[in-house]
């Protein structure tokens, strides 16, 4: 079992053996693409050369006006044409396509730029989770931070401001349970000093000094205050219910937690806006903390302390003789501040790659080779790809020009 | 006005259910006639279905973003791309008689999962969202064509189904236009990797998280690279290249129908 875990079967992505065969399949693109680079390099006529083209028709008898009608549908088919005239006849030698190799190279160059990019914001950049209240500060330190990867060789990017949460709103439809409408008013500040006031909602981050700053999740936080038996502070403070369950149309929020300094663990259900029906049971009928009534499961060492209900404002007197109070309810906000300073590498080569994979998929590169004589008309050419495809072109071009009478052959 | 969306997806479903009827008797008993109008069927069928998700789409004021709006889009997106080709290639209407089941199975799944219309969540509202959406199903719209093409090819190798099979491409075409198909859709599924991570990065701070969605649709990706170097630079051909195919489309289906029902702590 241990082995198993070791390889990775538990924790799949960052396994060793995941990494490996990430590795080899990026030394294999980078091998793979400079050989290619190499090749195209050493051939620069970038032409699929005239050795080895195939006579795909022979049409023993010259039809008049053929040449013009051969011209007419290569063009209209985007071919490059050049007529010759040599002593043995006319030559007509059609091309197209003939970037498609480079657009091919593009590609792959392209996945290694990207990759040159994906280790630069892993070598240099930072990412972390900060919570905060509405109405409180966190400083966006490390050690604040709820998770960080920063850099592997920056170990202790600071971002160097702290960051505050002044209000927040949540807009729900009536009977639905995700929000329509998120907004955070954040402000930035350093020594206390306002050096920046935005609001951020998903999908509108703000940027401070070279740092993302966005709201990616937020949820409900009761103030509790635990007193001992000689009125002394042992807790003050918001604890953020992580554990959502929604369940329309009864909202609510459930968590568990161990009280800071203490062996005292609450579990505890939240609803935002609390309606005691009839026979007795709690429903909520909204998500937003209008009137917020908190179930409590008090214990410590597994012997039961309290368990029962709490408005805001209302103290509960614990059995071990201290006292518990819920005062009110606040929204907390988790923000993600990153830095990837390999993004702008990125998309420069994702758009390159773009372009070169269009190109690798759209272009096939071929040749035609049309000769006319007053005896026969020859008909051969060569694709790189889709070879199948390419004999039904020069077939579709042999009717067209009505000769008629040639032979289409398999390509060898 | 509010349903007429839903009854033109339904009417949609039922004219592609004939167009179903008619590709299998007009293969069985060998009636291009048939046939014929299984494609007329399966443009009736198409130009419902879009006055169905255009609706939908203009009540919601949103691109499709729950299951069965996606899936409904999907098969749409499969329809037409299959039929624009039918139009350039008539020998490729013989596909019909795989995609337009796929395309009932794949519309009935949604429908298992419908929901009303309702507001986006603040992380959906994202133009990269709808630009990810279309970038997803085209490239689904091009791997489910060519699934269909290897298995009539792969069909057309037991003695029993070739007769019936007579009329679709031959088998070097077959290979050429499937390989074109994949790539098409590879370059597709390379956009909606692309917009999905600007827009993972919008709404949640990260363009890669390596979750499982975006892990397997990274696979699936790969494993049509694989696809594409085999056929390209190894040529691979006939049966293995589209049995490899068929593979990579069950990934699809893996990736599409099985990842995201599945515990996510458990494979990260």
């Amino acid at each position: 079992m241990t082995n198993a875990k070791h390889f990775g079967a538990s924790k799949l992505i960052s396994s060793p053996f995941f990494l490996i065969l990430l590795l080899v399949l990026i030394i294999n693109i980078i091998a793979c693409t400079f050989q290619r680079l190499g090749w195209l390099i050493s051939n620069p006529s970038w032409n699929l050369g005239t050795k080895g083209l195939h006579n795909f028709a022979v049409i023993p008898e010259r039809n008049e006006g053929a040449q013009q009608t051969i011209t007419k549908v290569l063009h209209k088919k985007h071919y490059k044409l050049r007529v010759t005239k040599l002593p043995e006849g006319t030559v007509i030698s059609a091309q197209k396509g003939m970037w498609a190799p480079w657009a091919s190279v593009l590609f792959h160059i392209s996945l290694v730029g990207i990759g040159i990019g994906i280790i630069s914001s892993y070598l240099w950049g930072f990412h972390a989770v900060l919570n905060v209240t509405e109405g409180q500060i966190a400083k966006a330190q490390r050690g604040s931070f709820i998770k960080t990867y920063d850099g592997r060789l920056t170990k202790n990017v600071d971002p160097g401001f702290d960051l505050g949460v002044a209000e927040f709103e949540a807009e729900y439809n009536q009977g639905v349970a995700e929000p329509t409408k998120v907004v955070s008013y954040v402000r930035v500040f350093r020594n206390h000093e306002i050096l920046a006031s935005a609001p951020v909602s998903p999908n509108n981050r703000i940027e401070y000094n070279g740092f993302q700053i966005m709201l990616s999740r937020f949820g409900l936080a009761p103030h509790l205050t635990l007193q001992d038996q000689n009125n002394k502070v042992i807790f003050d403070g918001f604890v953020n219910m992580d554990w959502a369950v929604h369940k329309a149309p009864i909202f609510s929020v459930r968590d568990s937690v161990t009280l800071p300094g203490t062996d005292i663990k609450l579990e505890m259900e939240l609803f935002p806006d609390a309606k005691i029906q009839q026979d007795g049971s709690i429903i909520s009928i909204s998500n937003e903390p209008k009137l917020p009534l908190l179930t409590v499961n008090a214990s410590e060492n597994n012997q039961a302390l309290f368990q029962g209900k709490a408005l805001p404002g209302q103290k509960i007197p614990l059995s071990n003789g201290m006292t518990l109070m819920f005062d009110k309810v606040a929204y907390w906000n988790g923000f993600e501040v990153s830095k990837d300073p390999g993004v702008p590498v990125i998309f420069l080569f994702s758009l390159l790659g773009g372009v070169g994979l269009m190109g690798a998929v759209l272009l096939n590169q071929s040749e035609i080779l049309v000769v006319l004589n007053a005896g026969e008309t020859r008909v051969g050419g060569k694709s790189r790809r889709f070879r199948g495809l390419f004999e039904e072109e020069i077939a579709e071009l042999v009717k067209l020009i009505e000769l008629g009478k040639g032979e289409v052959r398999n390509y060898g | 006005m509010g349903r007429l969306d839903i009854y033109l997806v339904l009417t949609a479903v039922v004219v592609y259910g004939l167009a179903t009827v008619l590709f299998l008797t007009g293969t069985i008993f060998s009636k291009e006639r048939v046939t014929t109008w299984a494609v007329r069927a399966g443009f009736l069928g198409m130009a419902l279905h879009t006055g169905g998700v255009i609706l939908r789409w203009w009540i919601s004021g949103h691109a499709p973003s729950n299951l069965y709006e996606l899936n409904s889009l999907g098969g749409l997106l499969a329809v037409a791309y299959y039929l624009w080709n039918v139009r350039k290639r008539q020998d490729l209407k013989i596909l019909g008689l795989v995609l337009f089941p796929l395309v009932l199975l794949l519309i009935g799944y949604g429908f298992t999962k419908f929901s009303e219309v309702e507001p986006l969540k603040p992380e959906y509202q994202s133009f990269w969202l709808t630009l990810h959406i279309i970038f997803a199903f085209t490239a689904t719209a091009c791997y489910v064509l060519s699934f269909c093409g290897s298995v009539i090819y792969v069909l057309r190798g037991f003695k029993i189904a070739a007769p019936y099979l007579e009329k679709a491409p031959g088998d070097r075409i077959l290979n050429d236009l499937n390989a074109r198909l994949n790539a098409l859709g590879f370059a597709n599924h390379a956009l909606m990797i692309l917009t999905g991570a600007i827009w993972a990065q919008q709404a949640w701070g990260s363009y890669w998280s390596w979750d499982p969605i975006e892990t397997w649709s990274l696979i699936t990706w790969l494993v049509y690279g694989l696809y594409l170097h085999l056929f390209f630079t190894l040529n691979w051909r006939g049966k293995r290249i589209q049995i490899l195919n068929l593979l990579a489309f069950a990934i699809i289906v893996i990736s599409y129908w099985l990842v995201p029902h599945l515990p996510v702590r458990n494979f990260l």
